[in-house]
């Protein structure tokens, strides 16, 4: 895609010119996104005396594996990670499992009054989060579900941008395969189940991932409806480990951040096409 | 037809298959509950702490303890972070009608959570068959715990700013001894920072805690119990000028960012020589002090006298809990405040013995440790602190004030007449005047 | 557009094979759909759409309705009663500095992290989409921030920016400058939250953009290069209009998503010093959690729904000069 070159007569020096900017400009900012995790790597590997020096030590001395071990005693990090990884999953499968179940009536069931009611769906969209804050957090204290599983879930499981984001999908899927199924005798269920599910598979695994990710990442809500350790997960876990009074322990503190950020980056590196698929489809359509 | 019925069927399976999930998830709840009810014939205790490192292992291990120490009443400790954040914990409790049992309260946040009738005032058990004895208690200990009248706080965690400094440095500057007032701090930062070239005499922390006794040196006033303020007075001006020549022009003095380590980094790594900070990071600064030798000693004073305040936490029971857990918690609080437990927190962070009984028990230790002496004669000196401490928006109108005239270097002059009125707008908004 | 829709089905391509089983019998007798299958379709939908709806209303419809109400009153989350105060919230809003001056903040952090990251985000995605090497090692990199999670970013970003030990002290060593002290200096507390802001989402809009310049129709540039175009004038005239519509959902969900900033400031400077970075849902936070002020937080919370509606306005109402579908 880059030999529209062939109009101008000085092609290569131009040409070197441009790429070589091209490559200095993308190495400048893959050094910016990449500093804070190399930075945050290397710190989590050396030993404490090696942290606050000047000019920094790039490499560590010693590799000191032994952070790891103290930063996950200094907490009950085993429970946090149970409890992230508990929470994420169960909160990405009642969210696609609402969104699928919402996109699907709205694209395929003619009601009255659906449009109507699709539109109080997306103006949720419209809502900043802190509106609901105060307010969920009484709704879940009167129904007892705060510390619970249930309190840091619930609120945020019935989301507007799943249902729009799948529901634009199956709407593009070809009526003819209803039409059929319809003939067939299949009622909804079977063609949520045969044919609107199958065919939106790539965008339902797009928006699980994404849902996991921002569940895995989620600070605020959390923060304010856990109490105890048992409930915790791991970003809360994080912030806890801060030390107001003695300074931050920063070796801990970054051995702690990378075995918080490490599932998510290898679910990342490891669903890449997925994560950058569902974005584009939500962006490109959303516009 | 048939394929109407069997479209219903389906929706109606569908239903059910959601309800049954749902279901599901609420037994992710209920492990909980069960857990709750569990604990049988001990009467179980949720006690939120705050606290990390050395206070924090040592809190940890008393509570362990008084659980193996008898059978009726088991304590659940829980960290809830730093004292404010408990304390937005606590607030989120009450709304939630999901109260723990004992709460570890930063004296000043305590107040305004029991002049709105959230605590349980303790006079009864204190003065009751298996009460303490007031008199028992070191000085001003317990007026930390007193609002209008009424004892809603068992002081535990009680501390007082000393000062920190570098023995070294002291000796290559030729410094004698610790300066005894203010001004003489001001005058030995300048002689550090001159004859050994670019060092810091003193990093700062901007606190109230400790501006209010550099205003009390120099016989001056913070507020009185009418909530009246003396912001714009001319102590105020003078003083939080000298601190800002020091700061601003001079460079003497350096305001340390939060993120760095704040004041005790600059002291384990000797970019300064001295500092102001609580006796509560007593046994953090001797384990940081590993390049220099470490010196304290008192809070300086001024033409007034020598003036500390007294500040930390104690215990507080949130109102209307069980007859039952009450005295519960009354036997923990018993434990944690008797002699033994409290010299044992008291020499494992720097915390103040809260009672001469414990200052007795820990007197060992002390003769062996000289620098935790400082802070315990330091209690022949103490004040309560001003009626502004104790407020939630009139504080941060303070606070503010600080860090524009030493951090922005704003002139004093022009910046305290106005936070004079902002602060007692804040005392209105707050009912307090 | 078009090409999007197949690609969005990714490996699957349309294909008609998963049918329900009961294709092999033919029901000719199926076909009289008329007001059964209308009461079937209500069914299904009440079955499909209630789940969702039902909890929308609990936690999103209601708050607004309970917040509305308490902005109203002086109820402070501890009180059980709450005493109806009339318009005096609002009032006292209106007439507070501390509040024009959160307001201020937050706009500007809005602002530049949102026109600072486009403009870098369209940079980037056009450089990225020439033909070159390392393109996938180059897109990962630059997108990894946006799965980090934020409470680790922030918690990593203020030890890179540690004004004694931090990496970042090392370039401006380099250029012969001293280091700002970043989150502790009242002037570069903002730039600092909104230099991590971009850092954790420049990644998403990229990635958005090569989308969307994959989708332009490479014979309309062309035909422009033949006519004589140069390279900036083709990007210029053909392919910066075609990305309008991209461009104007990102600015929205950019600026909703960046108002409502809570993490990075509450992590790296609790919205100091001097309140510097005390942004608009912090400053919320702070009155209702830590000023018990339930009442005055709501009414604020009220305002700021009505700021980011009227924001999305404007923003649609702008976008007609120069968004081109």
């Amino acid at each position: 895609m880059d030999q529209p070159q062939r109009k101008t007569s000085s092609a290569s020096p131009s040409s070197l010119g441009r790429s070589a900017l091209t490559y200095l400009v993308l190495g400048v900012a893959a050094v910016f996104a990449g500093i804070p995790f190399f930075w945050m790597v290397t710190s989590a590997l050396k030993p404490p005396d090696e942290i606050l020096v000047y000019p920094p030590r790039w490499i560590p001395s010693e590799i000191r594996w032994q952070n790891f071990v103290e930063a996950w005693n200094a907490a009950p990090f085993g429970v946090y990670y149970l409890n992230s990884l508990a929470i994420s999953s169960l909160q990405t499968a009642l969210e696609i499992l609402i969104g699928v179940a919402g996109a699907y009536a709205f694209a395929r069931i003619k009601v009255p009054g659906r449009e109507l009611i699709f539109a109080l769906v997306l103006g949720t969209l419209m809502i900043p989060n802190d509106v609901t804050l105060i307010p969920n957090y009484i709704t879940l204290a009167n129904l007892g579900w705060i510390n619970t599983y249930m309190g840091i879930i619930l609120p945020s499981v019935a989301s507007a941008f799943s249902i729009f984001l799948l529901r634009q999908h199956m709407l593009s899927l070809p009526e003819e395969l209803f039409e059929a199924a319809k003939l067939d005798g299949a009622h909804h269920g079977q063609m949520l189940r045969h044919i609107a599910v199958p065919l939106s598979m790539p965008v339902i695994v797009t928006l699980a991932l994404l849902n996991f990710v921002s569940s895995w990442n989620a600070y605020l809500w959390p923060l304010i409806v856990t109490n105890s350790d048992a409930m915790r997960t791991l970003p809360i876990g994080l912030k806890l480990m801060r030390d107001a009074e003695q300074g931050d322990p920063w070796h801990l503190l970054m051995a702690a951040s990378t075995f918080v950020v490490i599932p998510i980056i290898l679910l990342f590196l490891f669903c890449q096409r997925f994560f950058v698929q569902g974005i584009t489809a939500g962006a490109v359509k959303g516009g | 037809m048939r394929h109407t019925d069997h479209g219903t069927q389906g929706a109606a399976r569908v239903a059910k298959i959601f309800l049954a999930l749902l279901g599901l998830l609420g037994m992710a709840v209920l492990p909980g509950a069960a857990m709750a009810q569990a604990a049988g014939e001990k009467t179980k205790i949720v006690f939120w702490r705050t606290f990390q490192g050395p206070s924090a292992r040592a809190q940890e291990e008393l509570v362990k303890r008084f659980n193996e120490s008898q059978k009726e009443v088991e304590v659940e400790a829980q960290f809830q972070g730093i004292y404010l954040e408990l304390a937005q914990k606590f607030q989120a409790a009450i709304a939630a009608r999901q109260l723990p049992d004992l709460i570890t309260l930063d004296t000043g946040l305590m107040e305004p959570f029991a002049r709105d009738g959230m605590l349980e005032p303790l006079d009864a058990l204190l003065d009751g068959p298996s009460g303490i004895q007031r008199g028992s208690f070191q000085p001003g200990m317990l007026n930390l715990g007193l609002v209008r009248g009424k004892q809603y706080l068992i002081p535990f965690a009680i501390s007082t700013p000393v000062l920190y400094y570098n023995r070294d440095m002291f000796a290559r500057a030729g410094v004698k001894a610790p300066p005894a007032t203010w001004d003489e701090l001001f005058s030995t930062a300048r002689q550090i920072n001159k004859s050994l070239g670019g060092t810091f005499g003193l990093t700062y922390e901007l606190r109230f805690w400790w501006w209010q006794p550099q205003v009390w040196a120099q016989g001056g006033q913070v507020s009185n119990a009418r909530y009246e303020t003396f912001v714009d007075s001319p102590v105020w001006q003078q003083e939080l000028g000298k601190l800002q020549d020091l700061v601003c022009r001079e460079k003497v003095a350096n305001i340390p960012p939060r993120a760095a380590g704040g004041t005790q980094g600059d002291m384990s790594n000797r970019r300064a020589a001295m500092t102001i900070a609580s006796s509560a990071q007593l046994a953090n600064f001797i384990a940081q002090a590993k390049d220099y030798k470490l010196g304290v000693a008192p809070l300086p004073g001024g033409p007034a006298g020598r003036i500390a305040p007294l500040g930390g936490s104690g215990l507080v029971v949130p109102k209307g809990i069980s007859p039952k857990k009450l005295e519960a918690v009354w036997k923990f609080i018993r434990f944690m405040t008797s002699p033994q437990s409290n010299a044992y927190f008291a020499s494992q962070s720097g915390y103040l013995p809260i009672t001469k009984g414990a200052e007795v028990a820990m007197s060992g230790f002390t003769a062996s440790n000289p620098l935790w002496r400082v802070p315990i004669n330091q209690l022949r000196f103490t004040r309560n602190n001003s009626e502004l401490h104790d407020t939630r928006e009139a504080l941060p109108v303070i606070n503010n004030t600080l860090e524009r005239i030493l951090l922005n270097c704003e002139d004093p002059k022009a910046v305290l007449p106005q936070a004079q009125q902002r602060t007692l707008d804040a005392l209105k908004s707050e009912g307090l005047r | 557009m078009e090409s999007k829709r197949g690609s969005s089905n990714g490996g699957h391509p349309v294909n008609p094979s998963p049918k329900p089983s009961s294709l092999s019998s033919p029901k000719p007798a199926a076909h009289p759909m008329s007001k059964h299958t209308a009461q079937d379709n209500l069914r299904w939908f009440a079955v499909l759409v209630l789940p969702g709806l039902l909890l929308l209303a609990v936690f999103t419809y209601w708050p607004i309705l309970f917040t509305f109400g308490v902005s109203f009153t002086d109820w402070n989350m501890i009180r059980p009663e709450k005493h109806l105060v009339g318009l005096k919230n609002y009032q006292e809003l209106l007439t507070s500095p501390v509040f024009y001056q959160v307001l201020g903040n937050t706009l500007v952090f809005a602002f530049f992290t949102v026109f600072i990251r486009l403009g870098l985000s369209l940079l980037l995605a056009v450089l990225l989409f020439q033909n070159i090497r390392f393109k996938t090692f180059f897109r990962t990199i630059i997108f990894l921030p946006f799965v980090t999670s934020t409470a680790v970013a922030a918690i990593v970003w203020l030890f890179v920016l540690d004004p004694y030990f931090g990496v970042f002290k090392v370039f401006f060593d380099l250029l012969g400058q001293k280091s700002p002290v970043w989150v502790s200096d009242p002037n570069w507390a903002m730039p600092a939250i909104i230099m991590v802001a971009i850092w954790k989402s420049v990644g998403f809009s990229t990635v958005i953009y090569l989308a969307a310049l994959s989708n332009i129709n490479p014979e309309l540039q062309e035909a422009a290069r033949i006519d004589g175009a140069s390279e900036w004038q083709v990007f210029r005239r053909i392919t910066l209009p075609l990305l309008g519509p991209v461009t104007l959902f990102l600015v929205i969900t950019g600026i909703i998503h960046t108002m409502q900033s809570f993490e990075i400031p509450s992590i790296m400077t609790q919205g100091g010093p001097l309140s510097a970075t005390n942004i608009y849902v912090l400053h919320l936070y702070e009155l209702a959690f830590q000023r018990f002020r339930a009442g005055y937080a709501s009414a604020l919370a009220c305002v700021f729904f009505v700021i980011i509606l009227a924001l999305t306005l404007i923003n649609l109402h702008l976008s007609k000069r120069w968004v081109h579908y």
